[in-house]
């Protein structure tokens, strides 16, 4: 049933309909309009009949009527379907051979026979005969003697006629349902073609190969198009005013602490230590709170991502120069390795939060090395940030997300990560067992150019054997 | 060393200004996008550190005008805006560094010298000239390993030539970078504190180009 839900099917139907109502009604039609002029031609062959049969009436010497040669050899064969009678004062005293000495049932003539009209008796024999009955007032030895000459043909003729026609009628009607179904057919492709390129339009918003419907569609799915269009706009709007909140609230909530921070080392300058510690204390948990809100506020997600992808390896490349500016990032070899052009579903905002903070992870850890790897197969990609510095399995949890120093709050952007991860339905996995910090996660894959490693730097880090890993709990890092 | 530090927010400006004092360099702080664009386009900094949220203009079009005006001092970004992709743009837009807010003032002291040091092609901290060993994190400096006691003047001028050890840097040059350019010194108060530098690390360390000006490690 749900192939009737669409458009097509709905019309289509409705057309079929249409047409075998309107081809049934012309049918009827036409089989009546063909039975009406049969039997006009009848009467007309029941009235050549008569004259005949009346111009060959003779009357012998004794006054007895005779007819010799009828013309017509059916008159002459019993049960033929033509026959004729003649009666003198209502009693038969002569009729055709085909009658086999029986007479004609013309009772049921009533004003027709007695007008000289066709009318239509039923035959001794079961059937139905076309009948005309009229007075002989020639030739002259006729005159005054009442007599009447009636000619009858059977309907069975009619109906072999009617029958035949019903058959070609039927036949050239179905040809023309199927010729006027082709039309509608064709003429609903043409209609429909317009919402058929919406939806492909549509789906290229939703992929991300254009940003909105276009203008050329036909007038009465214009309001349509313009509709979902100002849809878009509205949730992009809608989005860049969070991020603009975020920002703001980012602004407004760093630099109070950016300035809480400075009075704690005015504190310790002036000897109050413990007091100034208990504040550092403080100041750090609301900034690990703020920074992970913040994060949260930020990111888009896959439900408002709508249509977005990024570019992994340039992502990766210009996060890679970033990295290699901060502390220690000029001593490690910053390894990328990803096929050109790895086109993931997911906002850029959102994927470089996810490898900005892995990558810093892998900084702040890496005795040397750090690779950045993208493996797409199969419609998505695994991205694997290696470090060579210590593993996660022998490194235990932050003792708290909310401890505030440097140090501790070190899982903090992995937890951020997974924040991210979360929206897009995917989950940052570590693998506990390798020797080294490996983290990985999935993503849909929109495109892919070719296959070619990119390398960030002229030496080689080091490769890791497959992964056995473990999803991140919330408070999870290293 | 002058620093000049872009920052509207009083307290954390004068946190970071007291920080790189403290360090051994000579900041100097406008509060506005305008007059940081103006100062660092003109005068002569070893670095600027850079707020992005400014009042008159922003720090990221600062950015991009003395980069356009192909000033090439290193700069490093201070913001409370801390999307990794927000990072990136600041860097393309020219940026050397990036710190996001709240910070350590002891971080930012440190990337600041990894800025200058990279800006005067310096891979470690410790510069060594001859017999003087410079160390630019500890302000410590030592002749023949034996450690040198120096005021903070003495260390901010040796600092400076070491940074532009084998180049003759112009008095003027100096000056501003010992003493700051908002302060007005007596016309040989350099020429005093030279004397004074030399008598402790020995005179033939600085070298005197006359009308030209001084020289380390020739």
């Amino acid at each position: 049933m749900d192939s009737v839900k669409t458009l097509r099917c709905r019309m289509l139907l409705a057309a079929a309909a249409c047409v075998a109502a309107v081809l049934a009604v012309a049918g009827v039609a036409l089989v009546t309009t063909f039975e009406r002029h049969v039997l006009e031609l009848i009467g007309r062959d029941l009235d050549v009949r008569w004259s005949q049969l009346a111009r060959e009436l003779t009357f012998d010497d004794a006054g007895r009527a005779r007819i010799e040669a009828a013309g017509d050899v059916r008159y002459a064969t019993p049960k033929s379907g033509a026959y004729w009678q003649v009666s003198e004062n209502g009693a038969t005293v002569l009729r055709s051979a085909s009658l086999e000495g029986r007479d004609l049932d013309l009772e049921e003539g009533g004003e027709a026979r007695a007008a000289g009209r066709w009318f239509e008796a039923d035959e001794v024999g079961g059937g139905e005969l076309y009948v005309v009955e009229r007075e002989l007032t020639a030739p002259s030895g006729a005159k005054g003697r009442g007599l009447k000459l009636a000619v009858a043909l059977d309907h069975e003729q009619i109906e072999a006629a009617r029958r035949g026609f019903q058959w070609d009628a039927a036949f050239v009607l179905g040809l023309i349902a199927l010729v006027l179904l082709l039309g509608a057919a064709l003429q609903l492709g043409v209609i429909l073609q317009p919402l058929s390129r919406l939806r492909e339009e549509l789906a290229g918003v939703r992929e991300g190969r254009r940003e909105r419907l276009g203008s050329a569609v036909p007038a009465e799915v214009a309001p349509l198009a313009e509709d979902l269009n100002r849809l878009l706009d509205a949730q992009e709007e809608l989005l860049r005013k969070a991020r603009e909140r975020a920002g703001a609230l980012a602004h407004g909530l760093k630099t109070p602490i950016a300035v809480l921070s400075a009075e704690c080392r005015r504190l310790e300058e002036d000897g109050r230590g413990e007091v100034a510690q208990r504040l550092r204390e403080q100041v750090c948990a609301i900034q690990t709170h703020v920074e992970r809100e913040i994060a949260r506020a930020r990111a888009r997600g896959a439900s408002a991502a709508l249509g977005a992808y990024v570019d992994a390896a340039g992502t990766a490349r210009r996060l890679v120069r970033v990295m290699s500016r901060m502390p220690r990032g000029e001593q490690i070899d910053w390894r990328c390795e990803a096929p050109e052009q790895l086109m993931l579903r997911m906002d850029p905002d959102d994927f470089g939060e996810v490898i900005g903070n892995l990558l810093d992870n892998a900084r702040k850890w890496a005795a040397g090395a750090v690779t950045l790897r993208c493996e797409a197969a199969d419609g998505s990609a695994r991205i694997v940030v290696e470090d060579d510095g210590p593993g996660f399995g022998s490194h235990a949890q932050p003792a708290s997300l909310t401890a505030g120093d440097r140090e501790s709050s070190a899982g903090l952007g992995l937890v951020i990560v997974q924040d991210v991860l979360a929206t897009y339905g995917s989950s940052l996995w570590i693998d506990r067992a390798a020797q080294h910090g490996v983290v990985s996660f999935a993503l849909p894959v929109k495109s892919v150019a070719k296959a070619a490693t990119v390398q960030s730097t002229t030496s080689s880090g080091s490769q890791r054997e497959g992964m056995r890993g473990e999803r991140l709990a919330p408070e999870a890092g290293k | 060393m002058r620093v000049l530090v872009v920052e509207d927010e009083k307290a954390i400006a004068e946190d970071v200004r007291r920080a790189l004092d403290l360090a051994g360099y000579v900041a100097e702080v406008v509060g506005d996008g305008e007059t940081g664009w103006f100062r660092a386009g003109v005068e002569d900094f070893s670095c600027v550190v850079l707020d992005l949220g400014l009042p008159r203009l922003d720090g990221l079009t600062v950015l991009k005008r003395l980069r356009a005006e192909g000033v090439m001092t290193p700069v490093m970004i201070l913001t409370a805006r801390g999307a990794w992709m927000e990072r990136v743009e600041g860097i393309d837009a020219g940026a050397d560094d990036y710190l996001p807010k709240p910070f350590q003032t002891e971080e930012l002291v440190a990337r600041v010298g990894a800025l200058v040091r990279r800006a005067a092609g310096l891979g470690t901290p410790v510069i060594e000239a001859g017999a003087l060993r410079i160390d630019t994190r500890r302000l410590s400096v030592t002749r023949d390993g034996r450690a040198v006691d120096l005021s903070a003047l003495e260390f901010r001028a040796i600092n400076y030539l070491a940074h532009h050890k084998g180049c003759v840097v112009p008095q003027s040059e100096l000056m501003e970078h010992v003493y700051g350019g908002e302060r007005e010194p007596d016309s040989n108060a350099l020429e005093v504190l030279i004397g004074r530098i030399r008598r402790k690390i020995g005179a033939d360390a600085i070298a005197t180009r006359r009308g030209q000006g001084y020289q380390l490690g020739a």
